[in-house]
């Protein structure tokens, strides 16, 4: 059952990060991308840190180096893992602030967004990454209000 | 004190499997990425690649709701008909289209000595390079040049996989490509973000009037494929070196009509 269950979330988060690509592909915005593997991220690091998610990251960052990337094989793995520790390190050492949770947002981005290229370092992309922090943030905050609110328990 | 301990050892774990994905990108550095292709060699996409960008955009396509038809009647049959000479009609018309592409790409180059595979772009990863279709099942090899219907390069294969291959693109960052003129100079083509950069890295004779920069067998491609076009660019020409510069934005070609050049190997 243990096996089970890891291998639906491994099968899920490599489905949200087809769907990231997908969707960023399809729309192809010029200002901001939309980035619901990160808000999954974020989600685990912040709300459900544990060490159950690391098989399932190593397993996603191999998945996408393999398909999709020439990046050197285990690079995207590393990078998910240091993101989600420094997401949860700064929020677990804090008090709950949403300007706080922000900057810990966008600065996740950009450890997310890292290449070993230049093109990391175009300022549009900067820029672009910004616009993006902050649009995920919103999605981000919608779902998590979505996902507290348990219907069930309310009181009619 | 508990939840403290437990988190300073889920974080010893999560570095110690850090540094476990730093080791397998240590091999495969060493190997010269003999490891990720090897991977990438054996296991198919996920998705069919041969699937063009506006199917995307068809997900409520009619033919969802035929298999409701349980209460035919004359109406929705004739409604069914009527939409698939439609798509008939639009099918027809991209047919046109391709086979008017095609005979444009024959005019242009001279067709015996290479084969075309036609590609298309279907996913964009999140270094912002683009997949296109056909990889390792079809022979493509790194460094084979992709060119639009019009017979102009616009971009080289980067990595290959086994039914995919991501492309670098002419308005990508990192593109860069060697090419010569008609006098025999031969320059180095690159994308600097901001806008192309053209340039001699070996001058034969100096002069201005210079039209196209083509592919060259001697820097092993397939030859004479127009790269870019300085006919209306402003050309710099020094000392010793020819140079121009071209806005990023004025080059524009489709991802979904692009050729893999490949050279004829049959008798």
């Amino acid at each position: 059952m243990i096996y089970l269950r890891n291998l639906f979330s491994i099968i899920t988060f490599v489905f949200l990060l087809f769907v990231e690509l997908l969707l960023n592909t399809i729309f192809n915005f010029d200002y901001f991308l939309i980035m619901p593997f990160f808000i999954g991220m974020f989600i685990i690091s912040t709300l459900r840190f544990s060490n159950y998610y690391i098989s399932i990251f190593l397993v996603a960052g191999i998945y996408y180096d393999t398909l999709y990337s020439s990046n050197i094989l285990g690079f995207s793995s590393a990078k998910f893992l240091i993101t989600i520790i420094f997401m949860n390190f700064i929020i677990a050492n804090q008090q709950n602030n949403t300007y706080l949770d922000l900057a810990t947002f966008t600065v996740g981005i950009y450890i997310y967004k890292f290449t070993y290229s230049w093109e990391y370092l175009n300022p549009e992309f900067l820029y672009q990454l910004l616009i993006s922090s902050l649009v995920n943030y919103f999605l981000f905050r919608i779902l998590n209000i979505t996902i507290g609110k348990n219907v069930l328990k309310q009181k009619i | 004190m508990k939840d403290g301990n437990l988190r300073v050892r889920n974080y010893i774990i999560y570095v110690i499997f850090v540094l476990f994905s730093f080791s397998i990108m240590v091999l495969d550095f060493f190997s010269n990425q003999e490891l990720s292709s090897t991977i990438s060699k054996r296991i198919n996409f996920l998705i069919p690649t041969n699937v063009n960008f506006p199917d995307y955009l068809e997900i409520f396509d009619n033919e969802l709701f035929q298999t409701r038809n349980n209460l035919i009647n004359e109406n929705i049959r004739l409604k069914n008909e009527v939409l698939e000479l439609r798509k008939l009609r639009i099918e027809n018309d991209l047919l046109k289209e391709e086979l008017d592409a095609n005979k444009n790409l024959i005019k242009s180059v001279d067709s015996t000595n290479y084969v075309y595979i036609k590609t298309s772009a279907f996913i964009k990863n999140s270094e912002n390079k683009y997949l296109v279709s056909g990889g390792y099942d079809k022979n493509f090899e790194k460094n084979d040049i992709v060119i639009n219907e019009e017979g102009f390069v616009v971009g080289f294969v980067d990595k290959i996989f086994q039914n995919h291959s991501e492309i670098v693109f002419l308005d990508d960052v990192d593109f860069s490509m060697p090419g010569l003129d008609r006098f025999g100079n031969e320059y180095l083509i690159q994308n600097n973000g901001n806008e192309i950069l053209v340039y001699t890295t070996s001058v034969n004779e100096l002069t201005s009037n210079i039209d196209f920069i083509f592919t060259a067998s001697i820097f092993d491609q397939p030859g004479r494929f127009p790269i870019v076009s300085l006919s209306n660019a402003e050309i710099t020409v020094d000392d010793n070196k020819i140079s121009s510069n071209l806005d990023i934005e004025e080059i524009s070609f489709s991802f979904t009509d692009i050729y893999i050049v490949k050279t004829n190997d049959l008798p």
